[in-house]
Protein backbone atom coordinates (compact mmCIF):
# COMPACT_ATOMS: atom_id res chain seq x y z
CA UNK A 1 0.00 0.00 0.00
CA UNK A 2 3.00 2.27 0.55
CA UNK A 3 4.54 1.57 -2.34
CA UNK A 4 1.46 2.34 -4.38
CA UNK A 5 0.99 6.03 -2.49
CA UNK A 6 4.88 6.32 -3.04
CA UNK A 7 3.95 5.87 -7.05
CA UNK A 8 1.56 8.54 -6.83
CA UNK A 9 2.41 10.75 -4.28
CA UNK A 10 0.47 14.26 -5.92
CA UNK A 11 -3.00 11.67 -5.89
CA UNK A 12 -2.46 10.63 -2.42
CA UNK A 13 -1.94 14.28 -1.35
CA UNK A 14 -4.91 15.56 -3.02
CA UNK A 15 -6.85 12.64 -1.29
CA UNK A 16 -5.64 13.39 1.55
CA UNK A 17 -6.24 17.29 1.95
CA UNK A 18 -9.84 16.67 0.44
CA UNK A 19 -10.43 14.49 2.69
CA UNK A 20 -9.54 17.65 5.50
CA UNK A 21 -11.69 19.84 4.01
CA UNK A 22 -14.61 17.95 4.33
CA UNK A 23 -13.77 17.09 7.98
CA UNK A 24 -13.36 20.68 8.67
CA UNK A 25 -16.69 21.50 7.02
CA UNK A 26 -18.40 19.07 8.80
CA UNK A 27 -16.47 19.69 12.47
CA UNK A 28 -16.66 23.07 12.09
CA UNK A 29 -14.16 24.19 14.54
CA UNK A 30 -10.78 25.09 14.66
CA UNK A 31 -9.33 23.60 17.76
CA UNK A 32 -5.90 21.84 17.71
CA UNK A 33 -7.46 18.56 19.16
CA UNK A 34 -9.77 18.81 15.90
CA UNK A 35 -7.52 19.26 13.39
CA UNK A 36 -5.14 16.35 15.01
CA UNK A 37 -7.96 13.73 14.92
CA UNK A 38 -8.86 14.76 11.83
CA UNK A 39 -5.47 14.49 10.32
CA UNK A 40 -5.00 10.71 11.61
CA UNK A 41 -8.10 9.64 10.03
CA UNK A 42 -7.74 11.04 6.43
CA UNK A 43 -3.93 9.84 6.96
CA UNK A 44 -5.30 5.81 7.71
CA UNK A 45 -8.34 6.46 4.91
CA UNK A 46 -5.46 7.42 2.17
CA UNK A 47 -3.21 4.79 3.13
CA UNK A 48 -6.42 1.78 3.09
CA UNK A 49 -8.16 3.33 -0.07
CA UNK A 50 -5.20 3.47 -2.48
CA UNK A 51 -5.48 0.34 -4.26
CA UNK A 52 -9.19 1.52 -5.07
CA UNK A 53 -8.52 4.90 -5.77
CA UNK A 54 -4.77 5.52 -7.47
CA UNK A 55 -3.82 2.72 -9.88
CA UNK A 56 -0.52 2.85 -11.28
CA UNK A 57 -1.25 3.13 -15.49
CA UNK A 58 -3.93 5.99 -14.89
CA UNK A 59 -2.08 8.65 -12.44
CA UNK A 60 -4.01 11.13 -11.12
CA UNK A 61 -3.48 14.89 -12.45
CA UNK A 62 -5.63 17.25 -12.35
CA UNK A 63 -5.06 20.53 -14.23
CA UNK A 64 -7.03 24.25 -13.94
CA UNK A 65 -7.97 23.66 -17.57
CA UNK A 66 -9.88 20.51 -16.34
CA UNK A 67 -11.40 22.48 -13.71
CA UNK A 68 -12.28 25.03 -15.29
CA UNK A 69 -13.93 22.58 -18.57
CA UNK A 70 -16.14 20.63 -14.97
CA UNK A 71 -17.33 23.67 -13.68
CA UNK A 72 -18.70 24.93 -17.34
CA UNK A 73 -19.86 21.42 -17.82
CA UNK A 74 -21.83 21.00 -14.09
CA UNK A 75 -24.08 24.94 -15.16
CA UNK A 76 -25.05 22.93 -18.32
CA UNK A 77 -26.08 19.84 -16.73
CA UNK A 78 -27.59 21.68 -13.83
CA UNK A 79 -29.93 23.75 -16.88
CA UNK A 80 -30.14 20.12 -18.70
CA UNK A 81 -31.89 18.42 -15.59
CA UNK A 82 -33.85 21.24 -14.95
CA UNK A 83 -35.40 21.17 -18.96
CA UNK A 84 -35.46 17.50 -18.63
CA UNK A 85 -38.22 17.95 -15.83
CA UNK A 86 -39.95 20.40 -16.98
CA UNK A 87 -40.33 18.17 -20.49
CA UNK A 88 -41.16 15.05 -18.08
CA UNK A 89 -43.96 16.99 -16.57
CA UNK A 90 -45.32 18.21 -20.09
CA UNK A 91 -45.50 14.99 -21.09
CA UNK A 92 -47.14 13.11 -18.13
CA UNK A 93 -49.99 16.31 -17.54
CA UNK A 94 -50.22 15.89 -20.83
CA UNK A 95 -53.95 14.04 -21.24
CA UNK A 96 -52.63 12.22 -24.49
CA UNK A 97 -50.06 11.47 -23.56
CA UNK A 98 -47.74 11.96 -26.25
CA UNK A 99 -44.89 8.74 -25.85
CA UNK A 100 -43.19 6.71 -28.56
CA UNK A 101 -40.83 4.44 -26.05
CA UNK A 102 -37.73 2.64 -27.75
CA UNK A 103 -34.27 1.36 -27.31
CA UNK A 104 -30.89 2.81 -29.01
CA UNK A 105 -27.64 0.89 -29.10
CA UNK A 106 -25.06 3.10 -30.02
CA UNK A 107 -21.28 3.62 -29.75
CA UNK A 108 -18.70 5.55 -26.81
CA UNK A 109 -15.63 6.43 -27.06
CA UNK A 110 -15.05 7.27 -23.14
CA UNK A 111 -11.94 5.68 -21.46
CA UNK A 112 -11.63 7.02 -18.07
CA UNK A 113 -13.81 5.14 -15.54
CA UNK A 114 -14.63 8.06 -13.49
CA UNK A 115 -15.49 9.63 -16.88
CA UNK A 116 -17.53 7.34 -17.99
CA UNK A 117 -19.64 7.02 -14.50
CA UNK A 118 -20.21 10.73 -14.94
CA UNK A 119 -21.44 10.26 -18.65
CA UNK A 120 -23.82 7.81 -17.96
CA UNK A 121 -25.14 9.39 -15.18
CA UNK A 122 -25.65 13.10 -16.95
CA UNK A 123 -27.26 10.24 -19.60
CA UNK A 124 -29.38 9.63 -16.99
CA UNK A 125 -30.55 13.00 -15.73
CA UNK A 126 -31.09 14.11 -19.10
CA UNK A 127 -34.09 15.03 -20.94
CA UNK A 128 -35.82 11.78 -22.21
CA UNK A 129 -33.03 9.50 -21.50
CA UNK A 130 -31.70 7.15 -19.21
CA UNK A 131 -29.12 4.40 -19.73
CA UNK A 132 -29.40 0.52 -19.63
CA UNK A 133 -26.43 -0.75 -20.07
CA UNK A 134 -22.56 0.26 -20.73
CA UNK A 135 -20.20 -2.40 -21.72
CA UNK A 136 -16.71 -1.77 -22.62
CA UNK A 137 -17.75 0.59 -25.63
CA UNK A 138 -21.11 -0.72 -26.14
CA UNK A 139 -23.94 1.92 -24.84
CA UNK A 140 -27.42 0.99 -24.87
CA UNK A 141 -30.23 3.69 -24.08
CA UNK A 142 -34.14 3.95 -23.21
CA UNK A 143 -35.15 7.16 -25.03
CA UNK A 144 -38.73 8.59 -24.25
CA UNK A 145 -39.48 9.52 -27.73
CA UNK A 146 -38.00 9.20 -30.73
CA UNK A 147 -36.61 12.98 -31.58
CA UNK A 148 -34.62 12.56 -28.31
CA UNK A 149 -33.11 9.19 -29.35
CA UNK A 150 -32.07 10.49 -32.68
CA UNK A 151 -30.84 13.64 -31.15
CA UNK A 152 -28.19 11.81 -28.65
CA UNK A 153 -26.08 10.78 -31.32
CA UNK A 154 -24.84 15.03 -31.56
CA UNK A 155 -25.02 15.62 -27.65
CA UNK A 156 -23.10 19.20 -26.78
CA UNK A 157 -22.32 17.30 -23.56
CA UNK A 158 -20.83 14.08 -24.92
CA UNK A 159 -18.04 16.43 -27.22
CA UNK A 160 -17.35 18.36 -24.25
CA UNK A 161 -16.34 15.10 -21.86
CA UNK A 162 -14.52 14.17 -24.97
CA UNK A 163 -12.91 17.50 -24.46
CA UNK A 164 -12.54 17.23 -20.61
CA UNK A 165 -10.51 13.48 -21.57
CA UNK A 166 -8.04 14.90 -24.21
CA UNK A 167 -6.28 17.06 -21.62
CA UNK A 168 -4.87 13.38 -20.14
CA UNK A 169 -3.88 12.24 -23.60
CA UNK A 170 -1.64 14.86 -24.10
CA UNK B 1 -39.02 38.17 5.26
CA UNK B 2 -38.41 38.37 1.27
CA UNK B 3 -36.07 34.92 2.00
CA UNK B 4 -38.82 33.18 3.34
CA UNK B 5 -40.46 33.85 0.40
CA UNK B 6 -38.32 32.78 -2.17
CA UNK B 7 -37.72 29.69 0.27
CA UNK B 8 -41.31 28.92 -0.32
CA UNK B 9 -41.71 29.03 -4.24
CA UNK B 10 -38.83 26.41 -3.90
CA UNK B 11 -40.57 24.84 -1.63
CA UNK B 12 -43.84 24.02 -3.74
CA UNK B 13 -41.29 23.52 -6.93
CA UNK B 14 -40.04 20.85 -5.56
CA UNK B 15 -43.28 19.24 -4.30
CA UNK B 16 -44.48 20.12 -7.79
CA UNK B 17 -42.05 17.86 -9.19
CA UNK B 18 -42.23 15.27 -6.53
CA UNK B 19 -46.50 14.75 -7.83
CA UNK B 20 -45.62 14.95 -11.31
CA UNK B 21 -42.86 11.78 -10.27
CA UNK B 22 -45.75 10.27 -8.90
CA UNK B 23 -48.37 10.44 -11.79
CA UNK B 24 -46.29 9.56 -13.89
CA UNK B 25 -45.28 6.31 -11.99
CA UNK B 26 -49.31 5.75 -11.84
CA UNK B 27 -49.91 6.68 -15.85
CA UNK B 28 -46.91 5.69 -17.81
CA UNK B 29 -47.12 2.13 -19.12
CA UNK B 30 -43.87 0.19 -18.78
CA UNK B 31 -40.93 -0.38 -16.27
CA UNK B 32 -38.49 1.79 -18.40
CA UNK B 33 -40.89 4.74 -18.91
CA UNK B 34 -41.98 5.03 -15.14
CA UNK B 35 -38.01 4.90 -14.66
CA UNK B 36 -38.21 8.41 -16.84
CA UNK B 37 -40.66 9.61 -14.28
CA UNK B 38 -38.76 8.65 -11.06
CA UNK B 39 -35.34 9.09 -11.59
CA UNK B 40 -35.58 12.45 -13.07
CA UNK B 41 -38.21 14.41 -10.89
CA UNK B 42 -37.20 12.57 -7.79
CA UNK B 43 -33.85 14.33 -8.45
CA UNK B 44 -34.51 17.98 -9.16
CA UNK B 45 -37.79 17.51 -6.55
CA UNK B 46 -35.43 16.74 -3.54
CA UNK B 47 -33.02 19.24 -5.06
CA UNK B 48 -35.34 22.14 -4.50
CA UNK B 49 -36.14 21.20 -1.21
CA UNK B 50 -33.09 21.26 -0.07
CA UNK B 51 -32.37 24.58 -1.51
CA UNK B 52 -34.96 26.43 0.47
CA UNK B 53 -33.86 24.66 3.47
CA UNK B 54 -30.39 25.79 2.55
CA UNK B 55 -32.22 29.48 2.49
CA UNK B 56 -33.86 28.95 5.45
CA UNK B 57 -31.33 28.08 8.17
CA UNK B 58 -28.58 29.83 6.61
CA UNK B 59 -25.64 28.48 9.16
CA UNK B 60 -22.70 27.16 6.99
CA UNK B 61 -21.94 23.84 8.30
CA UNK B 62 -25.29 22.67 7.79
CA UNK B 63 -25.79 24.34 4.53
CA UNK B 64 -22.56 21.94 3.94
CA UNK B 65 -24.20 18.80 5.17
CA UNK B 66 -27.22 19.84 3.12
CA UNK B 67 -25.27 20.43 -0.14
CA UNK B 68 -23.65 16.92 0.58
CA UNK B 69 -27.36 15.09 0.97
CA UNK B 70 -28.19 16.57 -2.38
CA UNK B 71 -24.45 15.47 -3.89
CA UNK B 72 -25.69 12.48 -2.77
CA UNK B 73 -28.69 12.37 -3.85
CA UNK B 74 -27.67 13.59 -7.52
CA UNK B 75 -25.32 10.60 -7.74
CA UNK B 76 -27.13 7.74 -6.16
CA UNK B 77 -30.56 8.43 -7.90
CA UNK B 78 -29.41 8.11 -11.67
CA UNK B 79 -27.20 4.90 -10.44
CA UNK B 80 -30.07 3.17 -8.59
CA UNK B 81 -32.54 4.16 -11.86
CA UNK B 82 -29.74 2.48 -14.74
CA UNK B 83 -29.91 -0.67 -11.96
CA UNK B 84 -32.89 -1.50 -12.26
CA UNK B 85 -33.49 -0.65 -16.36
CA UNK B 86 -30.65 -3.11 -16.24
CA UNK B 87 -32.09 -5.57 -14.79
CA UNK B 88 -34.91 -5.61 -16.00
CA UNK B 89 -33.62 -5.00 -19.35
CA UNK B 90 -31.58 -8.20 -18.56
CA UNK B 91 -34.48 -10.51 -17.85
CA UNK B 92 -36.34 -9.71 -20.49
CA UNK B 93 -38.88 -7.65 -19.11
CA UNK B 94 -41.49 -6.46 -22.27
CA UNK B 95 -41.55 -2.92 -23.45
CA UNK B 96 -44.79 -0.63 -24.45
CA UNK B 97 -46.42 -1.80 -27.19
CA UNK B 98 -44.87 0.44 -30.43
CA UNK B 99 -41.77 0.65 -29.17
CA UNK B 100 -38.71 1.26 -31.54
CA UNK B 101 -35.19 -0.33 -32.03
CA UNK B 102 -32.51 1.56 -33.51
CA UNK B 103 -29.35 -0.01 -33.74
CA UNK B 104 -26.59 2.63 -34.64
CA UNK B 105 -23.50 0.53 -33.04
CA UNK B 106 -23.08 -0.63 -36.48
CA UNK B 107 -23.42 2.10 -38.60
CA UNK B 108 -20.55 3.58 -36.50
CA UNK B 109 -18.45 1.14 -36.78
CA UNK B 110 -18.71 0.60 -40.09
CA UNK B 111 -18.31 4.66 -40.76
CA UNK B 112 -15.32 4.33 -38.59
CA UNK B 113 -13.82 1.45 -40.71
CA UNK B 114 -14.14 3.62 -43.34
CA UNK B 115 -12.87 7.18 -42.23
CA UNK B 116 -10.15 4.46 -41.02
CA UNK B 117 -9.57 3.09 -44.26
CA UNK B 118 -9.56 6.81 -45.76
CA UNK B 119 -6.56 7.68 -43.26
CA UNK B 120 -4.27 4.84 -44.22
CA UNK B 121 -4.74 5.49 -47.80
CA UNK B 122 -3.61 9.06 -47.59
CA UNK B 123 -0.78 8.16 -45.47
CA UNK B 124 -0.14 5.65 -48.55
CA UNK B 125 -0.42 8.88 -51.07
CA UNK B 126 1.77 11.32 -48.63
CA UNK B 127 4.24 8.76 -48.41
CA UNK B 128 4.89 8.13 -52.37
Amino acid sequence: MLRRMKGDLVGSIFIFILLMVFWLLISASADWQHILVGAIFSFILTVFWTNLNISEEYKTEFTIKQLFLLIIYFIHLAKEIVLANITVAMIVLNPNLPISPGMVIMRCDLRRSLIRVLYVNSITLCPGTITVELEDNLLIVHAFTRTYAEELEHWPLYQKLLKIEDVYKK
Amino acid sequence: MVLQYIAIIFLFGGFFFLLVGVVGLLRLPDVYTRMHAMGKCDTLGAGLMLIALMLLIGDLTNITKLLLIGVMIATINPIITHLIAKTAYNRGTPMAEGSFLINEYVASQRRRRREQVQTIKKGDESSK
